[in-house]
C-alpha cells in the first residue's frame, strides 16, 4: 500500500518532468531551427551599427598645384529634445553663440524628437564655446565642409557645393560626377550603451574623389581681379568681366566677373553677383566684331590695306537708316578704317564682301554658337542667318550691332588673329587626377576649324598693332612689349527698343606681345560712367593686365630655365 | 567513471566559454582603446588640415592685398634697405646704395683693423 502510494507520486512528477523537459526540447528545437533568424537578425540590429561611409570630396587645384577648393573637417550640432532638460535656457544660451534667430532654434528644440539637427557646420570656435556649456541632450556629428582659400578670387569659374557637398554652380558642378566621389557604408560593432566601436564586420570603403588640376594661374587670376575690380569701380560700372586666353591652346588663364562674391559665404551673396556674366551675359559687341569683317575682307582679297574708302564725313545713309562716326572722316586707307574704327568704312566695306560672306566668317569666328567651354551655363550669342537680315542689317552686323556675343566668344575669335587663325576649344581644366597623383583624365588643346590663313591673320594683327599704335586703344599700349587689339563701343538697347544715349559697353580685346602672343585679353565693362569709351575705360585694364601677366610669365619662365642651368652647372661638377 | 568523464566535460565547455568571455571583453576594450586613440588623431589631422588651409588663407594673393597692401603704414622697403642673401657663399651682402657710393670718396678706404702676426 505504501509503495504503491510512493510509486504513483514517482510516476505523476516524473511524467510532469518528462513533459516539461519534452516541451523546453521542443522550443529549444523551434528557437534553433525556425525562429533563429529572427532572433539573430534582432541581435545584429542591437549588436551593429550601419553607417555610411562619407568621400572626400576632391580637390581644386590651380595651374601651380595651388589648392582653390578643398575639405576641412567641420562640426554639426544637433539635438536630442527629449534630454534637454531647461529648453529655454538651453536656446538663450545658444543663440548668441550661434548668431542665429530665436525663433528658428525655439521651434527645432521644442520637437518631441529624439534626433533632430539644430546648425550643420560650425567654426571650430563656435563649436569649442558649445562643448564647453555642457548641455545634455546637444551633441557634435563630424562632417566635411567645403573651403575656399581664396575667398573672392575665381569664384565664378570654381562655383561652389551645398552643405551636403553637392556641387551647385561653377566647375563644382560641372565635374561634380569626378569631385563628390563614391559614398561607402559599413557595420560597426556597437556596445550595450549603443556607442560606435571602431571594428566593422562588413566594409565597403568610399572612393574619394578625383582632384581637378586647372589651367587657372592663381597670380594670373589675381592680376586680372584687382585691375578689373579697379575700374569696375572707379568707373561705377554695372558689371565687368575679364578673361586672359592662351591663343594657341585654349588654355583660359584667368577669368573673373565684377560683381563677384566670396565662395566661403556663397548663400549669402545675391543672384546678380554670383552671374558668371563672362559666358552667360550676351550683349553687342560693337566695333570689336569689325575684326572679322576685317578679316573676311582679306581672305576673300576685297580690299586691301591700301584701298582708300570715303568715310562721307561722319554721316553716310543705309536703307532708311543713317549711320554715323564717332568722329568724322573723309578718306582713309583699309587700315586707317579699321585703327580709327569708323563705322561707314566698315560697313563700306562689308557691302563689299556682301551679307552671306560676313555671315558665314562670323560663323567662322565662333559667333552664334557655343565654344565647348567646360563651364555650365555658356549661351550660344545670337546671329541672324543672313537669309533674314533687313536692309539695315548690313551697316549694323558688320560693327557689331544685331548681334549677341558673350566675353568668351570674343576672346575665341580674337586668339584667331593671335595664334595665326585656328579656332581653339577653350578649356579651364587642365587634367582630372587621383590622391596618387595617377592621371584619370587629360585634356588637350583641340582645334575646331581654320578660319582664315595665316598670312590673313598676320596682316590683320598689323592692322591692330596699328589700333594701339596710332588708333583708338593707345591707352592699351604697353612699356616693355608690343601689343595689337580692337576697342569697342557699343550702345545698350532701352526698354523701347531704340539706342540708348546713357547706356554703353565699353570694351577692348587684344592680344601681347603682337610678334609672338602669350595671352589674349578680353576686357568687357558694362555701363560705365562717366567715361564710356572702350579705348578709356577698357584699354588702360588690358594695359595693366597685359603688362603684369607678361612679366610674371618671363619671370617663371626665367625660374624654370635658371633652375635647369644650376641643374645642369651640378651635374657638370 | 562515467561521473569523472562527465565533470570533465562540464569543466572544458565552462573553461572554453570563460575564454570567449574573456576573448569577447578583451576585443571591446581594445576597441574602446582603438576608439580613443583614433578620435585623437582623427582631432590632430582635422587640426592640421584646418592649419594648413589657415596657412593658405593668410598666403593667398587676395588675402594679402586685403590686409597687407591696404594698410596704410605698409611700405615696401627701398633699395638702399635691401638685405640679399647669397647662399651660395653664405655670406650676407648689403645691396649697394648709390647714393652711398657717389660719398665714398670723402671715407677711407679700407677700415683699420687689428691683424695677427705670423711669425
Amino acid at each position: 500500500m505504501y509503495i504503491k502510494e510512493y510509486s504513483r507520486r514517482f510516476h505523476i512528477i516524473f511524467l510532469s518532468f518528462l513533459v516539461f523537459f519534452t516541451f523546453l526540447i521542443g522550443r529549444l528545437f523551434y528557437i534553433q531551427f525556425f525562429h533563429s533568424q529572427y532572433l539573430s537578425s534582432i541581435a545584429k540590429k542591437q549588436q551593429s551599427l550601419y553607417i555610411e561611409l562619407e568621400p572626400q570630396r576632391g580637390v581644386i587645384y590651380d595651374a601651380g598645384m595651388r589648392p582653390l577648393a578643398i575639405n576641412i573637417a567641420a562640426e554639426s550640432l544637433y539635438a536630442v529634445p527629449r534630454e534637454i532638460k531647461d529648453k529655454e535656457k538651453t536656446i538663450q544660451l545658444l543663440v548668441p553663440i550661434l548668431g542665429i534667430d530665436y525663433n528658428y532654434l525655439k521651434d527645432r528644440v521644442y520637437r518631441n524628437k529624439s534626433f533632430i539637427w539644430l546648425v550643420r557646420k560650425i567654426t571650430p570656435s563656435q563649436a569649442e564655446k558649445i562643448k564647453a556649456l555642457k548641455v545634455k541632450g546637444l551633441g557634435f556629428i563630424k562632417e566635411n565642409r567645403r573651403a575656399y582659400p581664396n575667398g573672392y578670387l575665381a569664384s565664378h569659374v570654381i562655383g561652389f557645393a551645398d552643405i551636403d557637398n553637392r556641387g551647385l554652380a561653377g566647375l563644382e558642378v560641372f565635374y561634380d560626377g569626378y569631385l563628390k566621389g563614391v559614398s561607402g557604408w559599413a557595420f560597426f560593432l556597437r556596445d550595450a550603451r549603443q556607442n560606435k566601436l571602431n571594428i566593422s564586420e562588413h566594409m565597403f570603403p568610399p572612393k574619394d574623389g578625383f582632384d581637378v588640376v586647372l589651367n587657372i594661374d592663381e597670380v594670373i587670376q589675381y592680376i586680372a581681379e584687382r585691375e578689373l575690380d579697379k575700374a569696375f569701380k572707379d568707373y561705377n560700372a554695372k558689371g565687368a568681366s575679364i578673361i586672359v586666353l592662351d591663343p594657341y591652346t585654349g588654355k583660359v588663364l584667368a577669368m573673373a566677373n565684377r560683381p563677384s562674391f566670396d565662395l566661403n559665404y556663397a548663400s549669402l551673396a545675391s543672384v546678380n553677383s554670383r552671374r558668371d556674366r563672362a559666358i552667360c551675359d550676351l550683349f553687342e559687341p560693337g566695333s570689336v566684331f569689325k575684326i572679322v569683317t576685317a578679316s573676311a575682307a582679306i581672305q576673300e582679297k576685297t580690299a586691301e590695306e591700301s584701298d582708300k574708302f570715303f568715310c562721307e564725313n561722319g554721316s553716310y545713309k543705309v536703307a532708311n537708316h543713317i549711320l554715323h562716326d564717332h568722329t568724322s572722316h573723309g578718306w582713309l586707307t583699309f587700315k586707317e578704317v579699321f585703327e580709327q574704327s569708323s563705322n561707314i568704312g566698315t560697313t563700306k566695306i562689308a557691302q563689299m564682301l556682301g551679307a552671306h560672306m560676313v555671315y558665314r566668317y562670323a560663323k567662322l569666328f565662333g559667333f552664334g554658337q557655343n565654344t565647348g567651354l567646360d563651364l555650365p551655363g555658356e549661351t550660344r550669342g545670337m546671329l541672324k542667318d543672313f537669309r533674314v537680315w533687313s536692309k539695315t542689317s548690313i551697316g549694323a552686323i558688320p560693327i557689331g550691332q544685331e548681334v549677341g556675343v558673350n566675353t568668351m566668344q570674343l576672346a575665341v575669335a580674337t586668339a584667331v588673329i593671335a595664334n595665326g587663325g585656328y579656332l581653339m576649344k577653350p578649356y579651364v581644366v587642365q587634367k582630372i587626377q587621383d590622391k596618387q597623383q595617377k592621371i584619370i583624365k587629360e585634356f588637350k588643346p583641340v582645334t575646331v576649324h581654320k578660319v582664315i590663313s595665316t598670312e590673313t591673320a598676320e596682316r590683320v594683327k598689323i592692322i591692330l598693332r596699328g589700333v594701339i599704335e596710332s588708333g583708338t586703344g593707345k591707352l592699351a599700349k604697353l612699356d616693355n612689349f608690343t601689343a595689337a587689339g580692337k576697342t569697342g563701343t557699343a550702345q545698350k538697347i532701352e526698354p523701347d527698343g531704340r539706342y540708348s544715349h546713357r547706356k554703353f559697353v565699353a570694351s577692348f580685346v587684344g592680344f601681347a606681345p603682337a610678334e609672338d602672343p602669350a595671352v589674349v585679353i578680353a576686357v568687357i565693362i558694362d555701363e560705365p560712367y562717366p567715361y564710356y569709351f572702350g579705348g578709356v575705360v577698357a584699354a588702360p585694364v588690358f594695359k595693366r593686365v597685359a603688362g603684369e601677366v607678361l612679366k610674371y610669365l618671363k619671370a617663371k619662365q626665367l625660374g624654370t630655365d635658371k633652375v635647369a642651368m644650376l641643374y645642369e652647372t651640378k651635374r657638370a661638377n | 567513471m562515467r561521473f569523472g568523464k562527465f565533470i570533465l566535460t562540464v569543466l572544458i565547455a565552462t573553461g572554453v566559454s570563460l575564454f570567449y568571455v574573456y576573448q569577447q571583453t578583451n576585443i571591446y576594450s581594445l576597441a574602446y582603446a582603438q576608439n580613443k586613440k583614433d578620435q585623437a588623431y582623427q582631432d590632430l589631422l582635422d587640426k592640421n588640415n584646418l592649419l594648413r588651409y589657415n596657412l593658405n588663407v593668410v598666403t593667398s594673393l587676395s588675402f594679402m592685398d586685403n590686409k597687407v597692401l591696404a594698410a596704410p603704414e605698409f611700405e615696401m622697403p627701398s633699395e638702399g634697405r635691401v638685405v640679399k642673401m647669397d647662399s651660395s657663399k653664405e655670406k650676407v651682402v648689403i645691396a649697394k646704395n648709390k647714393l652711398a657710393e657717389v660719398f665714398s670718396i670723402f671715407g677711407f678706404k679700407s677700415q683699420a683693423e687689428a691683424k695677427s702676426v705670423s711669425r
